[in-house]
């Protein structure tokens, strides 16, 4: 194994730990399963809180070293172990229950497990040998991981050549980290880190859903999100448009689950997560948005949740305020389009095409197969529920509308992006992944309550066996 | 007749409850992603064995410079530009006098010509790119060599009209 692909698993292993730490103390982790079960969260949460300081450490004028990011997991893992010493968390003594083979729904989600693993088995042979990059990743996102590697920070003189200089930093940090562990700036390599990423989502969504779906339903939309034909395409470019989705529809599943049972470690999650939506890339806060938007609808009714969803947010937004300032502050290109509010009186011509545009790429079955429209019927479905199963589907299809609706303006506000649907010349297919990917993930969370709801409950004598879902979501009927 | 079937149509919609119609939905949605999986899982291992099987020949050094290749950048000047121009050093990329001749004096489309600059600011980095007059090297894509020879130190060239300078002091 060459020093660069031990590097990006070192870093990885690194970050795991880090996210290990904080489980620990926000949640805690109770056999040794269960640490198996949220390694991928753990990485995740590591990797995510790590990045972002990082890239304040950078816009503090400060240089990256192997050491400073070690110090910085250490900053990130320290107060959650005394958090867990506080609450006396005790480490993981049980193996934890294996699941019974017995019945036939456990070994159709093996099976589900065994191909999603051979899968992304696959992905990261491919990830191996990738050998091509974007334009947009050798113009930009590269280059300025290259500066920080290279010249040890946020080089002001390259960084103002650059186009898209006030693009937020996270991944070009996440690549001068990877670079740093790497030994040099192996740039092909940079694709293990992008596996590291997905393997690292699927695997949160798997541990943070299983509570609320059955094993074999989730695992099914587990393999449907790991073979969409445009994320297995896009995954390797190097560009910030996967690791902004990622971040957002982990930060999403974090919420929905909080919306869903109210534990407080899920809302830290949330806000880690988030943060990184901010640092990913400038459509990650039009995201965030959007999210947000749909989860102040969802609880609308009681409002009492409102006031930590925001709370989290406004903490999350924070984060990425230094980095506004730092560009602003050297006068860079400006990360919204020049005449952007001009361009929405004068274009309103673009309005129905724009939509035409948004639709079809979500829609189109070469790209995304058919994760909205399985997702979108599930959630109009669970509309006819009450209690838990109703705010999910309300606040998916909430953050769908006003996603449709960000991604329309961005058509309309910027005449340079095309009307066409063709990959090279919109940015809209890379944009629109985020909106698939969480459809792809929430359909399972969707779909359980109505697998649920077949016998009348006039007809049921006795108590019927309720599936974990049930006894979680507290399904009632109308 | 059709009012019967009506009638019996309207009938049986009472009996359905939503619950039904809930199931039949989810299990619907369910079938949906299990038929699209079963198409599609196959044809997703074969992308990744084809993908795989087009790169695994490449060695590290030709698996940076592939982009360029798919850009049109020859391999050699690649090869070149990263042997010849020092770590640290100072270039700067000098073009064909124009798009026209660079496309029928040399077969180099326009979109070669846009993105070669960003593409070896990218590959030579730490060296950074400057302007030609501040320049100690020199990668002529195609370029007017008279002004330079005076100038320079040729040290590496090619037939296709690719050439790499050091440039002396000016």
């Amino acid at each position: 194994m060459s020093r660069s692909i031990l590097g990006v698993v070192g870093v990885n292993g690194l970050f795991a730990l880090t996210g290990l730490c904080v489980l620990w103390g926000i949640r805690g982790l109770r056999s040794w399963l269960d640490v198996l079960e949220h390694l991928g969260v753990a990485l995740m949460l590591g990797l995510a809180a790590v990045t972002v300081l990082a890239t304040l450490w950078l816009i503090g004028g400060q240089h990256l070293t192997v050491w400073v990011v070690l110090v910085l997991c250490a900053v990130v893992a320290a107060p959650a172990v005394q958090l867990g010493l506080v609450r006396r968390r005790t480490l993981p003594r049980a193996l934890g229950d294996l699941p019974r083979l017995s019945s036939a729904a456990t070994l159709s989600a093996l099976a589900l497990f065994a191909l999603a693993a051979a899968f992304l088995g696959a992905l990261y042979l491919v990830a191996r040998v990738n050998s091509f990059i974007t334009e947009d990743s050798f113009v930009f996102w590269i280059p300025k991981a290259q500066a920080i590697y290279y010249f040890g920070g946020l080089d002001e003189q390259l960084f103002r050549t650059l186009h898209g200089s006030s693009y937020p930093i996270l991944l070009p940090t996440l690549d001068a980290i990877d670079f740093r562990f790497m030994g040099s700036a192996d740039v092909p390599n940079l694709a293990l880190q992008s596996w590291f990423l997905l393997v690292g989502c699927l695997t949160s969504m798997a541990a943070l859903l299983r509570p609320l779906v059955r094993p074999w339903l989730l695992w099914l939309f587990v393999v449907f999100a790991a073979v969409l034909p445009n994320l297995d395409y896009r995954l390797y470019l190097g560009e910030a448009d996967w690791t902004v989705d990622i971040f957002f529809v982990l930060a999403a599943l974090f919420l929905v689950r909080w919306v869903a049972m109210r534990e407080r470690w899920l809302l830290a999650g949330y806000g880690v997560l988030l943060a990184a939506t901010f640092a990913a890339k400038r459509e990650g806060a039009l995201f965030v948005v959007c999210l947000v938007g749909g989860a102040l609808v969802a609880t609308a009714p009681g409002r009492r949740r409102w006031l930590p969803i925001l709370a989290v947010t406004a903490g999350a937004y924070a984060t990425s305020i230094p980095w506004h300032v730092w560009w602003s502050s050297r006068h860079l290109q400006p990360d919204l389009p020049a005449g952007w509010r001009e361009n929405l009186v004068s274009n309103l011509s673009r309005i129905r095409p724009a939509y035409a545009v948004v639709f079809r790429l979500l829609f189109t079955y070469d790209f995304w197969l058919v994760a909205v429209p399985v997702a979108l019927v599930a959630a109009v479905l669970g509309l006819t529920l009450a209690g838990r199963v109703r705010e999910t589907a309300v606040l998916y299809l909430a953050t769908m509308v006003l996603g449709v609706n960000g991604l329309m303006w961005i058509v309309w506000s910027e005449p340079t992006v095309s009307l066409d649907t063709h990959n090279s010349t919109t940015p809209i297919p890379r944009a629109v992944g985020s909106l698939v990917l969480l459809s792809a993930v929430l359909a399972p969370l969707l779909l359980d309550p109505l697998l649920s709801r077949r016998r009348p409950a006039a007809k049921t004598p006795r108590r019927p066996r309720r599936p974990a879902s049930s006894r979680l979501a507290e399904v009632e009927k109308h | 007749m059709t009012l019967r079937l009506e009638s019996t149509a309207l009938r049986l919609l009472h009996r359905v409850e939503f619950a039904h119609v809930r199931f039949v939905g989810g299990i619907l949605c369910v079938l949906a992603a299990v038929v699209v999986l079963a198409l599609q899982v196959p044809h997703r291992f074969e992308w990744a064995k084809h993908t795989y099987d087009a790169n695994a020949w490449r060695s590290p050094a030709r698996r940076l410079l592939h982009t360029g290749e798919t850009y049109l950048i020859p391999t050699d000047f690649q090869e070149a530009a990263l042997t010849y121009v020092p770590r640290g050093s100072t270039f700067a990329v000098l073009p064909p006098p124009s798009p026209e001749i660079a496309a029928k004096g040399y077969g180099i489309p326009y979109l070669t010509l846009i993105d070669l600059p960003f593409w070896l600011q990218f590959l030579l980095l730490p060296s950074r790119m400057v302007t030609p007059s501040k320049a100690e090297y020199v990668l002529c894509f195609a370029c007017d060599t008279d002004p330079w020879s005076p100038l320079t130190t040729w040290i590496w060239k090619n037939d296709s009209g690719e050439l790499i300078g050091k440039v002396r002091r000016r």
